[in-house]
């Protein structure tokens, strides 16, 4: 028991990926995948909380291999969840490679958020860089294969900055350890600089966010549903651990809900859609990070651990949706309630969640973030965070699945989802119900799920010392706490209904917007291209012409100052001893009164 | 300039009629859970209907909201900051994305990548 007690769970479902990857037998392979979360949730509960579980030593350096504290349980245990009911939505599909590599995906987002340093920690995460770059290869389309480059050019320079920040930490104090973050309290260290823009980038701060919306579309239907998910949710993990309380984040996140909450609004593609919200999503979490509270951080938790369920139901929904009417375009949908009834139930389950209605888990969790957001951030911040909800409402929750299900009639008759997709939303949508139940019973509905975020109980990591406020008393179903959700959720319906009865304030765009990463992805490629053109036709005559120049400066100088030279002869040369000791004289100088 | 008669261009010229070229909705292709389960929204004042109930519940929710949760800042502290605050969040929502879309529309063929669907798409259709 205390040998499985110490097996990091990610552990597990990488070992089980790998085995799935050389299983032939389709049966087979289905037991492992979906077994993988079932036993990596289990050894999870036979976890201690607070001490290093398995540690190894590595360039003279001890790495906890496995540390569960009150911060990282909850990630894991909802990246465990999405990863099981991810194993049953994806039963259909007979893809020995594809089953694999997710399974490790998953396993190495749960190996990372449970990894007690931060070596271990940038190691699992380049194993999901490389295995999420799979999911997106395997889609098979050009477009995919290109994307995918970009994905990994992005996640690269994000682990060579990681890595680099590392260095700086490791350098000062000898340590991986995360009780090194003492070092990163301010910006004064370089470290922070290096390893904040390292989770930039995987958290998909504005600037750098693109890589989030180019690869949601352009992932298979499966891969679609774990990857800007998981991949988003283990940076915001890592800033939570690392930078909490970091004023600045407070800004990035408001802009970062404000910026993409606009695109995710107008965009076609219904996977951008969802890229785009999971985005405004995060920021809304970054944002609450950066406040920093004990109330912020379990907020921070909470809406991850909603946007896990809630955001992975409305993507099984769009790719069920994708892998039976062949596109997610939304202006080619529009009616397919009805043959896909149970697909837009489960749909709209997911919509009403995240809406924060009232028994649903968005109805405890949003108001948790209101209010972790509203106790300390300025009015801009908190105007900020209300349009990054209503956007998300008004996006995800009512745009998504009435131009999908409910639109104008496309006449696009999709079969129903397969049953294995069914049943995993139907367990994502009961869990959400159960999770967000009045706690009649102590210990049961909203009342566990707040026993597990990391301000409240047991041991709780550094971040939670910034302040001794607690979380006890906070009720979600309290009138003061429900209208004030329930304001934002009205008010952006009652929007949405009056933009469909009004045309001058519809805006949809069948194409492309351009984004920021048109710099590099038009401009960029452009430029180069007609760089490598003009070098193509003028590069002979100019390598040529520099040729020419240099051979002549060559001679000029060897003409003046070789033994043979002008310098060399006569009083010239007495002359040029003398020059040259003034010369160094003056380097000499300048090198001393430099220091 | 006058408006051309039905059936012709505006010089006069017979233009072929649009024709639907879908196929027929018939009920028979339905999920037979659909009508149970959605019947309902086929009804044709439903949006209005929905527009006068959330304006009704909004209006009621402001009313409740008497005692909103603590947030910093005296407007803030208004009753009915956060529905205000919402409702003129939608209105820029949908300005900023008509002006975007505006300069910033582009084809789907862009960047050269229309075709995106992935390989494991179900080919029944």
């Amino acid at each position: 028991m205390a040998l499985l007690a110490s097996i990091n769970p990610g552990f597990v479902l990488i070992a089980l990926g790998l085995i799935a990857c050389f299983v032939p037998v389709r049966r087979v392979r289905n037991i492992l995948t979906v077994g993988a979360p079932i036993a990596g949730l289990s050894v999870l509960m036979l976890a201690e909380r607070g001490l290093p579980l398995a540690s190894a030593s590595v360039l003279n350096s001890d790495l906890v291999l496995y540390y569960v504290d009150s911060l990282n349980f909850i990630f894991g245990l909802g990246f465990l969840l999405l990863a099981f009911l991810y194993g049953i939505y994806a039963l259909h599909r007979d893809d020995r490679l594809h089953d694999g590599i997710a399974t490790i995906f998953a396993g190495s987002a749960v190996a990372a958020v449970f990894s007690g340093d931060w070596l271990s920690l940038f190691i699992f995460w380049e194993i999901g860089t490389i295995s999420a770059a799979f999911l997106i290869f395997r889609s098979g389309t050009k477009a995919a294969y290109q994307a995918g480059m970009r994905f990994l050019g992005f996640h690269i320079l994000s682990g060579v900055l990681f890595l680099d920040g590392l260095i700086y930490v490791y350098k000062k104090s000898g340590s991986f350890s995360f009780t090194e973050v003492d070092l990163i309290s301010s910006f004064e260290h370089p470290a922070a600089k290096y390893l904040l823009a390292a989770l930039a980038i995987k958290a998909a701060f504005p600037l750098v966010h693109t890589w989030l919306k180019d690869v949601a579309p352009k992932t298979t239907v499966l891969g679609g549903v774990l990857l800007p998910l998981l991949t988003t949710i283990v940076a915001v993990y890592a800033l939570a651990r690392l930078f909490p309380g970091f004023d600045i984040l407070v800004w990035i996140g408001a802009v970062m809900a404000v910026y993409t909450v606009v695109f995710a609004a107008i965009v076609d593609d219904a996977r951008r859609v969802l890229a785009y919200g999971q985005n405004a999503l995060t920021g809304l979490m970054v944002c609450a990070v950066g406040i920093g509270t004990p109330l912020a951080l379990n907020a921070a938790a909470a809406t991850a651990f909603m946007s896990l369920l809630s955001i992975g139901l409305l993507s099984m929904g769009v790719g069920a949706v994708l892998y039976n009417a062949g596109t997610a375009r939304l202006s080619a949908l529009g009616g397919l309630w009805r043959t896909m009834p149970l697909t837009a139930l489960f749909v709209i389950m997911g919509a009403v969640s995240l809406s924060g209605m009232p028994l649903f888990l968005g109805g405890v969790t949003l108001p948790l973030l209101i209010e972790g957001v509203g106790d300390h951030a300025s009015l801009p911040v908190q105007l900020g965070v209300i349009f990054g909800l209503t956007g998300l409402i008004y996006t995800l929750c009512l745009r998504l699945p009435v131009a999908i299900f409910f639109g104008e009639d496309s006449r696009v008759r999709p079969p129903e989802a397969p049953f294995n997709m069914l049943l995993a939303m139907g367990l994502i949508a009961a869990l959400g119900f159960l999770l967000a139940l009045p706690g009649i019973l102590r210990g049961l509905g909203y009342d566990w799920l707040y026993q597990l975020l990391p301000c409240s109980a047991g041991v709780n990591p550094q971040s939670c010392e910034v302040t001794e406020v607690s979380l006890t008393g906070f009720k979600p179903y309290q009138m003061v706490h429900m209208t004030t959700t329930l304001q934002v959720t009205f008010a952006a319906t009652l929007f949405f209904l009056l933009v469909k009865r009004l045309p001058f304030l519809q805006s949809r765009a069948r194409g492309v917007i351009l984004d920021t990463d048109w710099v590099y992805r038009k401009w960029g490629y452009d430029t180069a291209k007609w760089s490598g053109q003009v070098w193509g036709k003028a590069g002979p005559a100019l390598s040529a012409l520099a040729g020419r120049i240099g051979e002549q400066v060559f001679i000029r100088l060897q003409e003046t100052f070789s033994p043979r030279g002008k310098l060399a002869y006569g009083g010239l040369n007495n002359g040029a001893a003398i020059w040259s000791a003034v010369l160094l004289g003056f380097v000499m100088g300048v090198v001393l009164l430099s220091r | 300039m006058t408006d051309a008669p039905i059936g012709r261009d505006q010089s006069g010229r017979f233009v072929k009629p649009e024709v639907d070229t879908r196929p027929p909705d018939r009920e028979q292709d339905y999920h037979p859970l659909a009508l149970t389960l959605f019947g309902w929204t086929r009804a044709t004042r439903l949006p209005l209907i929905a527009t006068i109930t959330v304006a009704a519940v909004l209006a009621l929710v402001i009313m409740l909201s008497a005692g909103q949760q603590g947030v910093s800042g005296d407007l803030a502290n208004v009753s009915g900051f956060y529905a205000g605050a919402a409702l003129l969040s939608g209105l820029i929502l949908a300005l900023a994305g008509i002006v975007i879309v505006t300069l910033l529309g582009r084809d789907a063929d862009y960047y050269g990548e229309e075709d995106t669907q992935p390989d494991d798409v179900e080919e029944r259709l």
